[in-house]
């Protein structure tokens, strides 16, 4: 006997969200806000463009909330969003002068740590945060999400619109590729 | 260490490097700056709610009107093209309309007394 897909409890909030219950909006903008933001980060690695990206991604959500549809899940369709949110902005060359505008200056801070143990960590996570960035877009989005966000292959698949099997291809290689460059770090010579 | 153990060892070791690359915390006027936005965005249009409403009603409407043009096609009267009656008065207007001519040429023909 079969039964009906059960529909997660943000679909839920976002259904009385579009019945016009603005008080579901604010939980969901609470449950969801951190999650975001971080993936955007870890996405664009700027933080003031990750909170404004993560605006316009809650923006979005809401004024489409009267064509919403309970057909996946809610944090897959958010992160669709935020992916193709992330990448039109990565692809804007402005954007990407801007970033490594950025990146010179948090490297020249990084350049002087208080003490030794400071220095080594900021080099390891430049180094782990250069590797990210390095990776072609689909393949960091993917990981961002396989790792820091919890989302399984038929979750990544949905907020990337692309097969189960494509995912796995694309993480394989992501990581095939975060172990080459970070191959110094995992023998342990920094 | 063979070949499987060392991929699964490098893996984990990569998980655990990837930890280390934190976000910054998110601020604290996050929400306030939303709904500032929210609030000076225009609300849904009435013809986009109705929209929204009527949209689950659309299967069931087209579904009636199938039935009901079904239904019409089968029960249809009669064409209401021409009718029996209506043959029968044509003919006996065409019919008249000879008498007359007849009549007419006949007069023609009679020599004037």
């Amino acid at each position: 006997m079969g039964s009906a897909p059960a529909i997660d409890f943000d679909a839920q909030l976002m259904l009385r969200v579009r019945e016009g219950d603005e008080s579901c909006f604010h939980t969901l903008l609470d449950r969801h806000r951190n999650s975001l933001v971080h993936f955007l980060y870890r996405m664009v690695q700027d933080a003031g463009a990750a909170e404004d990206l993560a605006q316009e991604v809650f923006l979005r959500i809401y004024r489409s909330r009267t064509k919403y549809e309970a057909s996946a899940k809610f944090t897959t369709w958010m992160f669709r969003i935020a992916t193709h949110t992330a990448l039109n902005w990565l692809r804007d060359e402005k954007h990407t002068r801007r970033q490594t505008d950025l990146e010179a200056q948090r490297d020249v801070a990084d350049r002087h740590p208080s003490t030794e143990q400071r220095l080594v960590n900021g080099v390891r996570v430049a180094e782990i945060r250069t590797a990210i960035r390095n990776l072609p877009e689909k393949q960091r989005a993917a990981v961002l999400m396989h790792k820091y966000e919890g989302m399984d292959y038929a979750q990544i698949s949905g907020a990337l619109e692309c097969s189960e099997s494509a995912v796995k291809s694309l993480l394989f290689r992501a990581y095939e590729s975060l172990r080459a460059q970070l191959a110094h770090l995992i023998r342990g010579d920094i | 260490m063979n070949d499987s153990d060392k991929q699964q060892f490098e893996q984990q070791t990569i998980l655990q490097l990837l930890d280390e690359f934190e976000a910054p915390p998110v601020s604290l006027d996050f929400n306030r700056r939303l709904w500032q936005t929210l609030e000076a965005a225009p609300p849904p249009s009435f013809f986009g709610l109705a929209k929204t409403w009527l949209k689950p009603a659309i299967p069931l409407a087209v579904l009636t009107a199938l039935v009901v043009a079904g239904f019409a096609f089968d029960h249809h009267p009669a064409s209401p093209g021409v009718t029996t009656l209506d043959a029968d008065r044509m003919e006996r207007t065409l019919d008249d309309i000879q008498l007359l001519g007849q009549f007419e040429t006949n007069q023609e023909g009679v020599p004037a007394v």
